[in-house]
């Protein structure tokens, strides 16, 4: 059954009013197609899921050996053994790494200086860079001293749901 | 038959085979009752792993599977006492799945990856969280219940969550990644799972930014079109709506999605996996 409706007269919107939801459809960008054909498509998205910490070591920080790094930190290391010296180490870096309010795992970001860095001391940046692969950082992983050969600083993505644990901790 | 000699039997060679089904029968009854927990669990824990590699046994051709294992380990100890139960089970598997008769190929590798599969959970004790995982045949459940079980090893964690995310459809692995992320599990992976999963979720957590030119008459324009569309039926104000728009547009620039449907189904699968993952 149809039957007419009367025309709405005096509303607030103009009778070719389009109401259009376009979401996140905003964050694709497109030039074209025009008479060739050829269309320039761009996808840009600035929200991040998380905040980024940034581990860094100090400039002058020695880093070539293990008992360099040890010598850095400030510790006398009278063992003359390299050996020891890593093993020391490695306990010294296993020890900071499970004091670092940071979830078990995190993604590895592309370091930038506007990232914040909460932990300042030498320690946790070295707990932070030989614990990582390209793109992960894992408490649990054995620490590679190598790392710290090729790479000064490091930045974790830290998920939104361990950012509170982050703030109490360092506040 | 290549090797046998030419010579004739005689009542002598029925006599040894009589005894030997003699001795057979004994047996079974024996297996019967002590071997058939084994057997049962061997038969329960297959038949998804079987399902998973698109050999699918019916109840009742599963209870077959389960009377000819223990016929087949009775003969076979009856021939050689030394004989293992994994090897009675494996002669007794190859001769029960009826897909041979329907002209399927049965692939060796997935029947003896599964079968060896099944014999490490049979010999796991009843408790262990391991045999549940492997009994499960829903990947994203597998995954659920291996994320749950924290006490199992980190081998094992790693080994069940690469099988799991690789069974997933596409963009279900996505907020699956997402999900190990979010509550820390991927500290749980080994080094290698975990670096492969980073790389993904880097793509979908971070800022993102690409740009492609294409001709409009090719399938990824519409393909892009489609997205596009999809894309605008997320709520800019929900933080997972970014996460699952960054997740489709990596996969599109990485060319995983080639059609508009595929986009349509890594959109649903998505939405469908990021909301399983976060019921409690």
């Amino acid at each position: 059954m149809n039957e007419p409706v009367g025309l709405l007269h005096n509303m607030s919107a103009p009778p070719k009013s389009v109401v259009r939801y376009s979401g996140l459809a905003g964050l694709v960008q497109q030039v074209g197609p025009g008479g060739s054909g050829v269309t320039s498509l761009r996808y840009r998205n600035s929200e991040q899921h998380g905040e980024a910490v940034r581990f860094e070591l100090p400039a002058e920080f020695g880093a070539d050996s293990p008992t360099d790094i040890l010598q850095s930190l400030g510790l006398q290391y009278e063992n003359a053994r390299d050996g020891a010296a890593a093993r020391h180490l490695i306990q010294l870096i296993n020890k900071r790494a499970t004091e670092l309010p940071l979830p078990e795992g995190c993604a590895v970001v592309k370091s930038l200086q506007t990232h914040s860095q909460r932990w300042p001391d030498p320690l946790a940046a070295i707990a932070a860079l030989t614990k990582c692969t390209d793109t992960v950082w894992l408490r649990g992983k054995a620490p590679t001293l190598s790392n710290l050969t090729h790479r000064r600083s490091v930045s974790l993505l830290v998920p939104p749901d361990f950012l509170e644990q982050l703030k109490k901790a360092t506040s | 038959m290549i090797q046998a000699g030419s010579r004739s039997y005689g009542p002598e060679d029925a006599r040894a085979l009589n005894d030997c089904l003699h001795l057979a029968r004994g047996l079974l009854q024996v297996l019967e009752k002590e071997c058939t927990a084994s057997a049962a669990d061997y038969v329960y824990a297959l038949l998804p792993l079987l399902a998973q590699a698109k050999l699918e046994l019916s109840p009742r051709r599963a209870n077959m599977l389960f009377k000819a294992i223990l016929a087949v380990h009775a003969s076979s100890l009856a021939l050689r006492a030394d004989t293992a139960f994994g090897d009675s089970a494996l002669h007794a598997l190859r001769s029960s799945l009826p897909q041979r008769a329907e002209g399927i190929a049965i692939p060796e590798v997935k029947l003896l990856a599964a079968h060896r599969e099944v014999l490490r959970a049979v010999n796991l004790s009843p408790h262990d969280p391991l045999r549940a995982i492997l009994a499960t045949a829903e990947p994203l459940e597998r995954l659920k219940l291996a994320v749950r079980a924290t006490r199992l090893p980190k081998g094992e964690f790693s080994r069940v969550v690469a099988d799991s995310l690789a069974q997933l459809p596409i963009g279900g692995r996505e907020a699956a990644i997402v999900h190990l992320f979010e509550t820390g599990t991927v500290g749980r992976l080994n080094a290698a799972v975990a670096s492969q999963i980073g790389e993904s979720y880097r793509d979908i957590a971070t800022q993102a930014d690409f740009s492609e030119t294409i001709h409009a008459s090719h399938s990824r324009y519409r393909t892009w079109s489609r997205l596009k569309d999809l894309l605008a039926r997320l709520n800019p104000a929900d933080p997972r709506a970014h996460l699952q728009a960054n997740a489709l547009a990596a996969l599109f620039s990485q060319k995983v999605l080639q059609t508009p449907e595929d986009a349509e189904g890594a959109f649903h699968a998505f939405s469908h996996t990021d909301a399983l993952v976060r019921r409690p």
